[in-house]
């Protein structure tokens, strides 16, 4: 537990010691606020549900996939290339301590970054007349499933991180993954017109949106998240400890 | 200490260490010697439980390293041949970072850290950033790395490359320091550094151990019957006479015009006879004005023999 907790302090350091972290958390904000404010102009006086004008911003999930990727392309790849994987390693932890520290702070940074949006909502209540009460049940579980779709996203990017030499390739893997993970399901059942293949709607990103933005808690989704993020974490341990295999 | 048996490791087919056997006892100072390549990064990756062998077994302290690698990797401090280190982090940052994944803790860790931040002179840039570092600090900080828990058994890959002169000396006089409580397997480039720090040679070449003996012994080995050349006034026959009295002198030859004689002497190996040779000069009151040995070799003619055959291919 220890040197998880000194694992996660250090790769959380190393986010905040360079300015790329800052950069990164303005440029999204800027991104995702350019997102909602058109949102909300291009709906004014429409009769509009509240998790539609958060969740449903096309540009938050492109933010999504983006961080996830960006936070974690260096964290396996970076110490490969430059050999302090080695030192890492030889020091007495353990696979899964390293990657846990390093996940956890992928995560840590993820929910720093995304923070602020929550402050959408209360912009919104507070400039506008005739809002009604703003759903706080639909609201937290918006933000549990958006907590959970990061949380899986972030561990592809480990995984592919930690499979590749350069953070170059970790990342436009990463992203091809997420994009096609976050993707394809949805778009295949509408293609394929919602009939036949009960599965694709399980896997839709779109529909776990659209579900926990109203309120409602899906116990699939929570299951699929959690175990498909403890599979790519799992995954990940064994590449590292690949390295131990004769 | 360290114990390896039939140690191999192969790269898909590529065979890095082949059937690699010596031991190191506590307290030791081996130097790990061989041209690039050899397999000697590879060897000590291996101890350091970076990586597993294909086969042989490998123990350290009486630990083996597939199944007690997180309690070796805790008696070890181990130093990459690229000392790689974290750049956007400060030297004392990184050094305290290290000692906390090593368990070390409160007071314990304050004050090793101070130590090793005094034993490797890096008290002038505690705060700096390593990647503003010059080589000379990184090498530093990456010792100083190795050494912060303590630990039993240190194994230092090239320790001193990229050291100036000075710097070299007090690294070598550091690991000497550390002799009397760890023992020490270093590999390195620099032959007369081994000389003077090392009890023991490990010369390893195309993955094979070829060679495992005290410096001093190895270059005895080699050194085969030593010649000495010395230039004398005086009778020439009594001379010669005089000469293959000595203990150890197999045979004297040479020639001279009327006053000075060369003479070549040829001893049995190992015997330094030059003290011998003068005092026989001296106690007849000749006149001396050359007294060379010819064949001194050194550990560097030790290296090149034993590895040769990686050279001709």
């Amino acid at each position: 537990m220890r040197n998880f907790l000194t694992l996660w302090r250090r790769e959380l350091d190393g986010y905040f010691v360079s300015s790329a972290a800052y950069v990164m958390s303005v440029v999204v904000l800027a991104i995702t606020g350019l997102g909602f404010w058109g949102q909300a102009r291009l709906n004014c006086g429409e009769p509009l549900r509240l998790d539609i004008l958060v969740f449903w911003l096309p540009t938050i999930w492109l933010m999504v996939m983006i961080v996830a990727t960006v936070l974690t392309m260096r964290l396996f790849a970076e110490e490969k290339r430059s050999g302090t994987i080695e030192a890492l390693m030889t020091a007495p932890v353990t696979d899964a301590e390293v990657v846990l520290g390093k996940y956890a702070s992928a995560l840590t940074v993820f929910a720093v970054t995304f923070l602020p949006t929550i402050l959408y909502p209360l912009v919104l209540r507070r400039f506008s007349s005739g809002i009604g009460p703003i759903d706080g049940g639909a609201l937290l579980s918006g933000y549990a499933m958006f907590v959970l779709m990061g949380a899986f996203y972030a561990s592809v990017g480990l995984f592919m991180s930690a499979v590749s030499r350069s953070q170059i390739v970790a990342a436009v893997m990463s992203f091809a993954a997420l994009c096609g993970i976050f993707l394809l399901p949805g778009v295949l059942d509408h293609a394929i017109g919602g009939s036949g293949v009960a599965i694709l709607r399980f896997l839709s990103a779109f529909e776990h949106i659209q579900d926990s933005s109203r309120g409602i808690v899906d116990t699939r989704a929570i299951v699929l998240y959690i175990s498909c993020t403890w599979f790519m974490l799992f995954a990940t341990t064994k590449v590292l400890e690949s390295r131990r295999w004769v | 200490m360290i114990h390896v048996k039939n140690l191999t490791k192969r790269y898909g087919r590529t065979v890095a260490v082949t059937d690699a056997c010596f031991s190191i006892r506590k307290g030791e100072i081996v130097g790990f010697l061989g041209p690039n390549g050899a397999g000697k990064t590879t060897t000590m990756r291996i101890l350091s439980c970076f990586m597993p062998p294909t086969s042989g077994t490998v123990t350290v302290a009486g630990l083996d390293i597939m199944k007690d690698s997180l309690e070796i990797r805790r008696r070890i401090g181990y130093m990459p041949e690229t000392v790689p280190l974290y750049p956007e982090m400060r030297v004392l940052e990184y050094l305290d970072f290290r000692a906390k994944l090593r368990g070390l803790t409160g007071r314990r860790r304050r004050s090793r850290l101070g130590e090793v931040v005094d034993q490797c002179g890096l008290g002038e840039v505690s705060r700096f950033l390593i990647g503003r570092l010059s080589k000379g600090y990184r090498q530093r900080v990456g010792l100083a790395d190795s050494l912060i828990h303590d630990p039993d058994v240190l194994i230092l890959d090239e320790p001193t490359i990229g050291l100036d002169p000075n710097q070299i000396r007090h690294v070598r006089e550091l690991i000497k320091s550390l002799a009397e409580s760890h023992t020490v397997l270093l590999s390195t480039h620099i032959l007369s550094e081994v000389e003077m720090v090392c009890g023991r040679v490990l010369i390893m070449s195309s993955g094979r151990i070829v060679a495992s003996d005290s410096p001093g012994n190895l270059v005895g080995l080699l050194k085969g019957n030593i010649q000495f050349v010395v230039e004398v006034a005086g009778p020439g026959e009594k001379i010669v006479e005089a000469c293959r009295q000595i203990d150890g002198v197999l045979s004297v030859s040479g020639a001279g015009d009327a006053e000075w004689h060369r003479l070549t002497i040829e001893s049995r190996k190992g015997g330094d006879l030059r003290t011998a040779i003068y005092e026989a000069i001296a106690r007849n009151g000749w006149k001396l004005r050359e007294l060379t040995v010819v064949h001194d070799r050194s550990l560097e003619d030790v290296f090149v023999s034993v590895t040769k055959d990686e050279d001709v291919e």
